[in-house]
């Protein structure tokens, strides 16, 4: 099982990499052109999602994540070795954010390695949390790419490393034989059913999701979860408690390391791109304004509402996962968990202490 | 082709296959040909006895205008011209000495798809040439504008109108349109609010699965209840439906303020979205005395409830 891919672009330089020899293996049948561009046929807003570009990289593979200025953050690293996603959410940044018309795959990813010792070398003793969630699905071309089968070894050869891979998918299977030690957490974005339906296009539903977290918990993996974002809609209560429920229908207080909370937000320019793409969708409809850092959010109380249910849901069944906010401000933190790790910093000490605690 | 005196009643005025001429300036060139007579003569198509108009649907106008009876014309017969070919003489003319208003550019692209253009052509060869993004979805919407009544149109020509109001009013049913259009031009927003407008109206009625007519009579009603002009009435009541919990917010924010009673001089502001719980508070001052009885009177305030309440204005004050 996988997404449909219909065309492969190999750039010259990345003729000869493994990654490039997995994906056509994996793809018998499907057209293969080796040139320095492309080619894609021009489909909504000119980007294809069946079409797999695998190319040398451009500049650094190891980046900070961005984040948003003026709320606190998670201060995690990103590892881009895919840009762009086969799944189409309405509300996905990328749409906004990426410029290249397909699938991305850096074929020379293992550079990050080195670009990973550096930083451990950098810093000395520190707990890096790293992901490559930000920029892709970190398991959506899996099966395509085995990528994520290659770089859990070699992450774990470096004590000082945890990664975490972020997905929507079920794509687990490449990973099931390996022991993550304790350092790699498969976290999944999950969400009430009904935004799962409506705005999640592609992506399995959320019992799907749980049955693979539930199978790469009892392969050794912790598990992170992301109830991001979070939507309000017309019986919005009852369906993120339902969420929270079949979350501990499907794992144990203990197997989770950690949980963010983040409420959904976007640039303004994305909202016409969502109008556009998705005509039908609630999204923009709900009372987003302007926040700090310029992007709609809903309003402060609305957040925090929603922040407080879903808490309260969590910690009926858990008191040990880590609960957290992605990027909210101190004081929104402190009205809707009752208390604030105070900067990214704060957070981050938090989180690379989570990351540890088996 | 032939040049030939036509009777002004024969031209068919309402087949606008190939012309899409409108907006103002008729004035002018109706002055210019009472003046110094027609110095371009139209051009026509003869469609058995009928006379469609290729180039010069402005001049015709001026002439019946001026009450003329003839025209001295280009005529084509159907085999001498194909449609396209018509069309393109025109386009082509027009753009060289003008830019289209943003009226005509729609009713030229659904000229060329009546003509059987794809909206692939239409929109990589003559989306630039109108100065439009090449972006197919856009091509629905303009389209669907060339089928707005010709008052909208007119109005669109003319700048009171903006496109985006009129892709707006293009999407909504007939008594739906009606009725949005009577209320623009009942609240003569500017064209800058027209949009704001267009935008509130759509979500809140598809948020509250309400008719268009519904709301706007219902907005209406609740202007007319308001101080101030109606347009300006009508817009902040849908700003306060499309965000009620900001707006109930920020009516507590003023009540708070007003219990406060600021003595003169003293301003209190916050987040314009409540976003960060802070005050400021802004004062002035002539003078060390004053200074000093403004700094005793802010210290006094900032023991009061409402002062405590105005960063949480949704929590009850708390019992002395």
């Amino acid at each position: 099982m996988r997404f449909p891919i219909r065309k492969i672009t190999i750039h010259p330089e990345a003729a000869g990499s493994s990654v490039a020899r997995t994906v056509v293996e994996k793809c018998p049948g499907v057209p293969v052109v080796t040139a320095a561009r492309p080619s894609v046929d021009p489909g909504d807003e000119g980007h294809s999602k069946d079409t797999v570009f695998i190319t040398p990289r451009k500049g650094r593979l190891l980046k900070r994540c961005p984040g948003t200025s003026s709320y606190v953050c998670c201060g995690y690293r990103v590892l881009n070795l895919v840009t762009g996603c086969p799944l189409d959410c309405t509300y996905c940044i990328l749409q906004l954010y990426l410029n290249q018309p397909c699938l991305v795959v850096h074929a020379d990813w293992e550079d990050a390695l080195r670009e990973l010792d550096e930083l451990i070398a950098k810093h000395p003793g520190r707990v890096v949390r790293l992901g490559t969630g930000e920029l892709a699905d970190s398991l959506a071309l899996e099966p395509l790419t085995d990528m994520a089968r290659e770089l859990v070894p070699r992450v774990l050869r470096r004590p000082e490393a945890v990664l975490e891979l972020k997905t929507k998918t079920t794509f687990v299977e490449s990973l099931l034989d390996i022991d993550p030690r304790g350092r790699v957490i498969l976290s999944w974005s999950v969400n009430a059913e009904e935004v799962v339906r409506a705005d999640e296009k592609g992506a399995p539903p959320l019992t799907a999701r749980l049955r693979a977290a539930a199978e790469g918990r009892r392969a050794g993996y912790r598990i992170g979860l992301h109830f991001d974002p979070l939507v309000r809609f017309p019986g919005w209560e009852r369906s993120y408690s339902r969420a929270v429920e079949a979350i501990y229908d499907h794992l144990r207080e203990g197997d989770i390391a950690w949980i963010s909370l983040g409420s959904l937000r976007y640039p303004p320019a994305l909202d016409a791109i969502i109008r556009r793409r998705f005509p039908g969708s609630h999204l923009p409809l709900g009372e987003l304004v302007p926040g700090l850092d310029g992007k709609l959010r809903y309003f402060r109380p609305l957040r925090e509402e929603m922040y407080r249910r879903v808490y309260r849901d969590i910690r009926r069944r858990d008191r040990h996962a880590e609960v957290y906010l992605c990027m909210e401000s101190p004081e929104v933190w402190r009205s809707s968990l009752g208390r604030s790790p105070g900067s990214t910093a704060g957070l981050a000490r938090c989180l690379d202490a989570a990351a540890i605690a088996e | 082709m032939k040049r030939a005196a036509v009777p002004l009643s024969r031209v068919a005025w309402r087949n606008r296959r190939f012309s899409f001429s409108r907006g103002g300036g008729l004035e002018e060139l109706t002055a210019s040909i009472e003046k110094v007579g027609l110095l371009d003569p139209p051009e026509l198509l003869n469609k058995g006895g009928r006379y469609i108009v290729i180039r010069g649907a402005r001049r015709l106008q001026a002439l019946r205008r001026l009450g003329r009876k003839h025209v001295e014309a280009q005529i084509f017969g159907e085999d001498e011209i194909s449609p396209f070919q018509a069309w393109s003489r025109n386009f082509h003319e027009n753009r060289a000495f003008r830019n289209l208003n943003p009226a005509e550019g729609c009713t030229a692209l659904r000229q060329l798809a009546d003509l059987g253009l794809s909206p692939q052509k239409i929109v990589s060869g003559y989306f630039p040439l109108l100065g439009l993004p090449r972006r197919e979805g856009g091509f629905e919407a303009y389209l669907s504008v060339a089928h707005l009544p010709d008052t909208m149109l007119d109005l669109l020509a003319d700048g009171a109108i903006t496109l985006g109001t009129a892709v707006y009013l293009a999407t909504l049913g007939e008594s739906e349109r009606r009725s949005a259009f009577r209320f623009l031009k009942k609240a003569s927003l500017s064209v800058g609010r027209q949009r704001e407008w267009a935008r509130l109206v759509a979500d809140i009625s598809v948020r509250d699965e309400t008719s268009v007519p519904a709301l706007l009579a219902s907005v209406s009603r609740a202007a007319r209840r308001r101080h101030g002009q109606f347009g300006a009435s009508a817009l902040q009541v849908l700003r306060e439906r499309r965000f009620p919990s900001l707006a109930a917010r920020r009516r507590a924010f003023q009540r708070l303020l007003r219990r406060l009673r600021l003595p003169p001089g003293f301003q209190v502001t916050t987040h314009p979205f409540f976003e960060k719980g802070e005050l400021h508070v802004r004062f002035s001052a002539s003078g060390e005395k004053e200074y000093g009885e403004a700094l005793v009177r802010l210290e006094r305030l900032g023991r009061e409830d409402s002062f405590q309440l105005l960063m949480e204005p949704g929590k009850r004050p708390p019992r002395k």
